[in-house]
């Protein structure tokens, strides 16, 4: 398995004001595959994001990604496989307000000794046109794309996708999941995505659900459809 | 209310930024209260010494003694004080310095012990049988301590308090000297029957020098003038504001008070600018905090007000915390800030209009500030400031296209152009703590190069003679002078015109060095006198025998290379005819009263008024350079708490601003290190910008104050500063501004890479 997480253990806090957000969560997942993991607010969806990137660690349980165990790596380590292996697109877009569009996606290019084609990736994601624009003076959907292109620059195992339409009207958020589902074709990039929204898991290879810090549900998509099929 | 509880954990968390705003604050409030009124009460305390202990108006010296019935018949008629002083100087060998015993003045210019007040203590105008009293600087300068002995021309005299005198403030051995050298030279007071005993045994080797001081009452200077002109022939008269010991101390302390209300109000309003506006950007990271509170129903004035407790904060913690060391410090710092000066014995109460007005004014520019920021971020409407949209402005636009530069150095220099206010508080506080220190420095190389350089480009003489009396036709050894001392017309000032056979000894060119002509009927001005009398070539000077009041009036014919002394160069010939001497009964010989001369002379005492060197021009120079080294390290602490304050606040705030790139770089995988390399280094490109600044403000200040120094000190100093001292400075500013981000280096590592991306919302 690609991904495999086992009786994963996350509290916050202490006491009465303990909160279980992962609570003995087990996964498995195989690379280059889709994957949309749905839970309520509160279910643990985040805190497995974060796990899954390796932004915060785990308090009990494994978590081992590509063969290499990401639990118990220490705050060092774990930069380092943001680095190589984690390409992050958050629901806020998340881009450097004095950097341009190329400059975003250079920002990263600079650190990875495996980077695409800056040229290609913004190519790939139909944002060339605006290399020289600001974030602030694009649209939300083009914001997103560019957040994207700079999640691919350094060519992820992972492609981690936190609400990535949540702030997107469905028309953007329609395009915007039509570069998801090429870049796992092109890339063969394994992909998560984080949502509330049902309407996304129809473009996944798997269906993960959470409730209580917990899997409740890992099932295989028997109607898999296109991006533009999704009733969004 | 509930949310004052805010404060404390807001304090605490930022607590290096307030204890920086804090530091800045109590620097500002020791450098106003102190300096400023320091300035103030020197002043004033000088003004009270000089009256109640009765200084001299001018002093003169005669040809025929006025006795003590005719020093009566005087008083009456002027309604005048006239006194006859006397001093004997004495070479101390025990302690390697030079003393003057002045007998114990009756009736003007009376002493004051260092002990007591000038403002309080009645006049004193006696001293015990065997004791001695020193002035302060002499006797801290030797450390002389109570009941030491002092042997003097073999007399013991117990040392018993130091003591001051308003005609010797500025202890001078000669009204020509420029600098005081305190460890070197100082005066003291014995009992009346001790000094009749040193002045029988000094009258034998003629070392007993008298002369009179006058106090008018009346506006009838010009008649008491003339009669005692006509009755007693007077052979010098000085007036108290042409007599560098007397004048001095006053100009020394005007001038310290204009300076100090200007560059201290300066600074004090800079700082408090710089610390208001820094804690107002704070209040900006907030706006989402103050749109979700005012949705909640929370009044905006309520939440201005709540706000600008924090300006109050640290505006009252930082002035009341300075004025506490103000209190401390004053005495040192009084004492650093006047030290070309004797003390003035009296209490330096700092004033409560000062103290209010130090707690008062900073306090009031961080309130209004952090008051003024709020309510602009509460312009924008609530959505904006919950969704954290606003207060996105001056992100710079600057694209860069065709740049190769990397991404970084772009950010970079978009963080500089893009927030012009944080940029210029950087430049500007790295510039003025740079200032202080280049300041001190440019001073301290001008002086240096003044003393191995440009005293030796006066001319090849080394010493020049002043005698008693004039005498006829030409020395054995040196080269013959007539020397006068002048009154210049409407100016306070006097000049020597000096009158020369030839100028072989002396450096006869212009400011360009080109060799100028000696002729007959003309005259020649140094380039001292030049910018002391602000005369150039072809210029009038109206100069007055101070003796006579007769006026003669002169044409610069050229300027003379020389920054150390005020002259007029002529021929003897005309100079003798300016003082009216008539050679046609001395068979054509001309008069001399000064041999200047290359090697020392041996010239009777008797016959001999005084002796200058061209060294000792060089060792009071060098004196003032000593003490100005000596305070250097104290600037340099100034220097380097300004310069590391504001860059850290500075950097403190870029990168609380900066937090949710700082976040969203970290979750991209950047090292700490990598991070700091692009948030931290932002304002390295300042550096040198900030570097040039002050080196100029420093360079330009330094010869502002030469120039006034001009007319005061008659000694001009060349502006410079080496490279050594550039280096120097280049070390100390990058220093701070390293040690800064050093102290921040922790800063974006604290960073919550998970939950500041929940606020990064654009």
């Amino acid at each position: 398995m690609f991904i495999n997480l086992k009786n994963a253990k996350k509290y916050y806090g202490k006491g009465e004001s303990e909160v279980r957000a992962l609570d003995g969560a087990s996964l498995e997942l195989e690379e280059g595959g889709v994957y949309v993991i749905l839970g309520p607010s509160g279910s643990g969806k985040s805190t497995l994001l974060n796990m899954l990137g390796g932004l915060d660690s785990l308090d009990d349980g494994v978590l081992e990604i590509g063969g290499a165990k990401v639990s118990g790596m220490k705050d060092k380590e774990l930069v380092e496989y943001r680095r190589s292996d984690v390409g992050f697109v958050f629901q806020f877009y998340n881009l450097i307000p004095d950097l341009t569009v190329k400059e975003n996606i250079q920002v990263v290019s600079d650190i990875t000794d495996k980077s695409l084609s800056i040229d290609e990736v913004m190519e790939a994601v139909d944002i060339k046109k605006y290399e020289n624009h600001f974030p602030s003076e694009l649209s939300g959907g083009q914001q997103q794309r560019v957040s994207i292109a700079r999640a691919l620059i350094k060519n992820p195992k992972i492609l981690l996708c936190d609400e990535l339409t949540g702030a997107l009207d469905s028309k953007s958020a329609r395009l915007v999941l039509k570069f998801i589902e090429e870049v796992n074709k092109k890339f063969h990039t394994t992909i998560i995505i984080i949502t509330h929204n049902e309407a996304i898991a129809g473009m996944a290879d798997r269906i993960i659900r959470i409730k209580d810090g917990q899997v409740s549900s890992n099932k295989e998509n028997p109607q898999k459809m296109k991006a533009d099929e999704l009733s969004l | 209310m509930t949310l004052n509880k805010r404060y404390t954990r807001n304090f605490k968390n930022n607590i290096s930024f307030y204890i920086c705003v804090c530091i800045l604050t109590i620097l500002v409030v020791i450098l106003y209260l102190d300096f400023d009124a320091a300035a103030v009460k020197m002043n004033d305390s000088l003004d009270i010494f000089r009256e109640r202990f009765c200084v001299e108006d001018a002093q003169f010296s005669v040809l025929n003694e006025i006795d003590d019935e005719e020093i009566k018949r005087l008083e009456e008629k002027y309604d005048i004080l006239l006194e006859k002083q006397r001093y004997i100087d004495y070479i101390i060998e025990d302690g390697n310095y030079e003393l003057r015993i002045l007998s114990v003045p009756k009736k003007i210019n009376l002493y004051v012990l260092s002990t007591g007040d000038v403002e309080k203590d009645a006049p004193c105008i006696s001293v015990e049988k065997g004791k001695i009293l020193l002035n302060e600087g002499l006797a801290t300068g030797n450390e002389i301590k109570d009941g030491d002995i002092i042997r003097v021309d073999d007399n013991e005299f117990e040392f018993i308090s130091s003591f001051e005198r308003p005609d010797y403030l500025f202890p001078i051995k000669e009204v020509t000297d420029t600098y005081a050298l305190k460890a070197e030279f100082g005066v003291g007071l014995v009992s009346d029957e001790d000094f009749e005993r040193l002045a029988d045994k000094a009258k034998e080797s003629n070392k007993l020098k008298e002369y009179y001081v006058i106090k008018y009452n009346s506006d009838n200077k010009n008649e008491v003038r003339k009669e005692i002109n006509d009755k007693f022939h007077m052979l010098s008269y000085l007036k108290a504001d042409t007599n560098t010991r007397v004048g001095t101390p006053k100009r020394e302390i005007t001038q310290t008070s204009n300076l100090m209300n200007v560059a201290i109000i300066v600074l004090v309003i800079f700082i408090s600018v710089i610390i208001a506006a820094v804690i107002g950007r704070r209040i900006k990271g907030d706006r989402r905090q103050i749109g979700i509170l005012i949705a909640l129903g929370y009044k905006k004035k309520a939440l201005s007000r709540h706000y600008a407790v924090y300006g109050l904060v640290s505006g009252l913690a930082g002035t009341l915390l300075g004025v506490i060391l103000a209190f401390i410090l004053s005495d040192k710092l009084i004492g650093f800030l006047f030290f070309k000066i004797e003390p003035i014995p009296t209490g330096y109460n700092i004033s409560l209009v000062n103290v209010v007005l130090s707690v008062l004014f900073p306090t009031f520019v961080y309130t209004f500030s952090v008051y003024r920021s709020a309510r602009k971020v509460m312009k924008s409407d609530v959505i904006t400031m919950i969704s954290g949209r606003s207060g996105r402005k001056g992100t710079s636009k600057l694209r860069m296209e065709k740049s190769s530069l990397k991404a970084s150095t772009k950010y970079k220099l978009r963080q500089i152009i893009g927030k012009p206010g944080r940029s210029i508080i950087v430049v500007l506080g790295l510039g003025i703590g740079g200032m202080l220190y280049s300041f001190c420095l440019t001073a301290i190389d001008s002086m240096d190069s003044y003393v191995k350089h440009t005293v030796d480009q006066i001319g090849t003489f080394n010493y020049e003679y002043f005698l008693k009396n004039p005498e006829l036709g030409k020395p054995n050894d040196g080269n013959a002078i007539l020397g006068v001392s002048y009154e210049v017309k409407g100016r306070e000032d006097i000049m020597m015109l000096l009158g020369i056979d030839s100028p072989d000894m002396i450096n006869f060119t212009d400011p360009d060095g080109n060799k100028l002509d000696f002729e007959k009927d003309r005259f020649y001005i140094t380039s001292m006198a030049s910018l002391a009398f602000d005369k150039e070539k072809g210029d009038t000077i109206t100069i007055v025998d101070p003796i006579t009041l007769d006026e003669y009036s002169i044409t610069v014919t050229d300027i003379v290379k020389n920054d150390s002394q005020a002259a007029i160069y002529c021929f003897r010939e005309n100079a003798a005819e300016i003082l009216g001497f008539d050679t046609g009964l001395t068979g054509g010989e001309l008069p001399y009263n000064v041999i200047m001369s290359e090697k020392a002379l041996d010239i009777d005492e008797a016959k001999l008024m005084k002796t200058i060197s061209k060294q000792s021009l060089a060792d009071q120079i060098n004196e003032v350079k000593i003490g100005m080294e000596n305070v250097t390290g104290a600037i340099d602490v100034f220097a380097i708490i300004i310069c590391v304050a504001v860059v850290y606040m500075m950097v403190n705030v870029l990168i609380t601003e900066s937090t949710p790139s700082v976040s969203m770089l970290k979750v991209l995988g950047y090292r700490n290190k990598e991070i700091n390399s692009i948030v931290l280094n932002v304002y390295h490109l300042l550096v040198p910008i900030a570097l040039v600044l002050s080196l100029l403000l420093g360079f330009f200040s330094v010869k502002a104050v030469f120039a006034i120094n001009v007319s005061e000190y008659k000694t001009y100093l060349e502006t410079l500063i080496y490279p050594l001292s550039i280096l120097k400075m280049s070390v100390l500013i990058i220093a701070s501004y390293v040690l800064s981000l050093f102290l921040l280096r922790g800063k974006a590592g604290k960073v919550d890479l998970v939950e500041s991306l929940k606020d990064n919302r654009e």
